[in-house]
């Protein structure tokens, strides 16, 4: 007996044969009938199938060559579904938008959109009063040039100044969408919250939040728009305990990519739901054990 | 608390059961990493991955209703396909005479985890990863090394009994208890469909 752990009794013994695709075909197609018969064996049906399918995510994940979805969205483009997959949508399903869908027969081209029809009539630019005096002439368009080349710089200085913001606000709206999309991650199971860290005066472009269980110790932490530190320097995370109770954990350290991007994983002394929040610092390169640089960010859980 | 779950994998499943080619691109994007890593790892041939993950999501979108809830998580189903390919692809290529000291055929467990997840949707599968990776190294050695073998090379119970040399009872009796205790551990963190 390779543990102390009971023997799984025989219609177990079956199930995890039939899971895991070692059983003879006319016995699996048997075991398949008697598997409608119990919810419960069904739910162990469901869990053991759930599994084998987990253990796929433990390899590494891999990028797959360029161009392959874009020839697998033309193969989709091009091969109907099958007639016993189309069905009604549920009643609350909002209508796929007509532009999303794939039809299987060609439809007409769509109308052109209208023009603005002028009404014609074109107007003459007004005619130029002539030259009379070159000299002034020369001088009024001397004062004119000044006056457009400071106008020049003036839209110059305009426009970096829009570049700049439009960068940064580019910046920040990037994070933001990271973040948006980790907001948008669906199917992370019951259990689990998300609890975002404000960022602190000096470092507003800062969005932050933390993946975590409040049952266990290890919680994710998920950043955008972080500042590039000098190479003394790093983040360090913190877990914060509840008033009165010391000092906080520390949660590792960990420097932001190029984009000001960083996902940190982390592991306390205790279950997270032990602790008030989180928060991040500057300190020193490699790390501190009590926080003494500035907050970047920090994040409390709300009081019942 | 927040919403965490604004598309569930079974709604766009069932977009597509209405012909939203867009749904699918949504889930593509969202496994196709995880299906492409785990046909490369079992074939061993970027060619042939590309193909299979190609072959799958092609048929999610023939015939989305063979998917069901009943079926567990989406994603859970997605792998079980790419696996089910991937071990028909073995078995026509005999490509299960991997040596034991081929680094391929190496515990998954000494390959280091994703190191470069980007945020947004990867956070969720660094998690996942790595408690599923917990609850493996939890498991005995002796029963780890034959579900990976039956996992990743899909070996039958008496190709392992052969290759380890040990008995096809003692094959058959730590596949058992290994899924077992993976089931005790992977239960409480809500992994498994209810």
């Amino acid at each position: 007996m390779d543990n102390a752990m009971e023997m799984p009794d025989d219609w177990e013994a079956q199930l995890i044969d039939y899971t895991v695709g070692v059983m003879e075909p006319a016995e699996a197609a048997a075991f398949e009938v008697s598997l409608e018969e119990c919810r419960k064996h069904v739910q162990a049906a469901r869990h053991y199938g759930e599994i084998f399918g987990l253990l796929g995510t433990v390899v590494s994940q891999a990028e797959p060559p360029d161009g392959h979805k874009s020839r697998l969205m033309s193969r989709i483009s091009t091969t109907p579904q099958l007639p016993s997959s189309l069905t009604m949508m549920s009643p609350g399903e909002s209508q796929t938008p007509a532009s999303k869908q794939i039809p299987l027969v060609s439809t007409a081209s769509s109308r052109p959109t209208p023009t603005t029809v002028n009404d014609g009539v074109a107007t003459l630019p007004q005619q130029r009063a002539r030259i009379s005096d070159l000299g002034e002439y020369r001088a009024r368009r001397s004062s004119n040039g000044i006056l457009v080349g400071w106008l020049a710089i003036a839209a110059a200085f305009v426009l970096l100044v829009g570049l700049w913001g439009w960068s940064a606000n580019s910046d920040k709206q990037k994070a933001q969408d990271q973040l948006a999309a980790l907001l948008g991650t669906p199917n992370i199971p019951a259990g689990y919250k998300v609890i975002s860290l404000t960022a602190q005066k000096d470092y507003p472009t800062t969005n932050a939040l933390v993946l975590y269980n409040p049952d266990k110790n290890n919680a994710v932490f998920v950043a955008g728009g972080l500042q590039q530190l000098p190479a003394d320097k790093v983040y360090e995370l913190w877990l914060l305990k509840p008033d009165g109770q010391g000092n906080p954990d520390k949660g590792g350290t960990f420097t932001a990519d190029q984009t000001g991007s960083v996902t940190h994983a982390t592991t306390g002394p205790q279950t997270i739901a032990q602790y008030a929040g989180f928060a991040v610092t500057i300190e020193p390169a490699p790390g501190v054990d009590l926080a003494t640089g500035p907050a970047v960010a920090l994040g409390k859980f709300s009081t019942p | 608390m927040l919403d965490l779950s604004p598309i569930a994998d079974d709604q766009l499943v069932t977009r597509i059961a209405n012909g939203d080619a867009s749904a699918l691109e949504q889930l593509y994007d969202r496994y196709v990493r995880q299906c492409f890593g785990l046909a490369l790892r079992m074939l061993g041939d970027s060619a042939l991955s590309e193909e299979v993950v190609q072959e799958v999501f092609l048929k999610v979108w023939t015939k989305p209703g063979s998917y069901s809830r009943q079926k567990g998580k989406f994603v859970s189903w997605l792998l079980s396909l790419i696996h089910h390919r991937c071990i028909d692809e073995l078995r026509r290529r005999s490509r299960t005479e991997v040596a034991l000291d081929d680094p391929e055929s190496g515990s998954v467990l000494d390959t280091a985890p994703d190191p470069e997840l980007e945020p947004g949707e990867q956070v969720w599968v660094m998690e996942q990863q790595r408690v599923v990776r917990e609850a493996l190294a939890q498991i005995p050695q002796n029963q780890r090394q034959v579900l990976e073998l039956a996992y990743y090379r899909g070996l039958s119970h008496s190709e392992i009994a052969a290759r380890l040399g040990q008995p096809l009872g003692t094959v058959k009796t730590r596949i058992r208890l290994g899924m077992q205790t993976l089931r005790q551990l992977l239960e409480p963190y809500g992994l498994l469909a209810d």
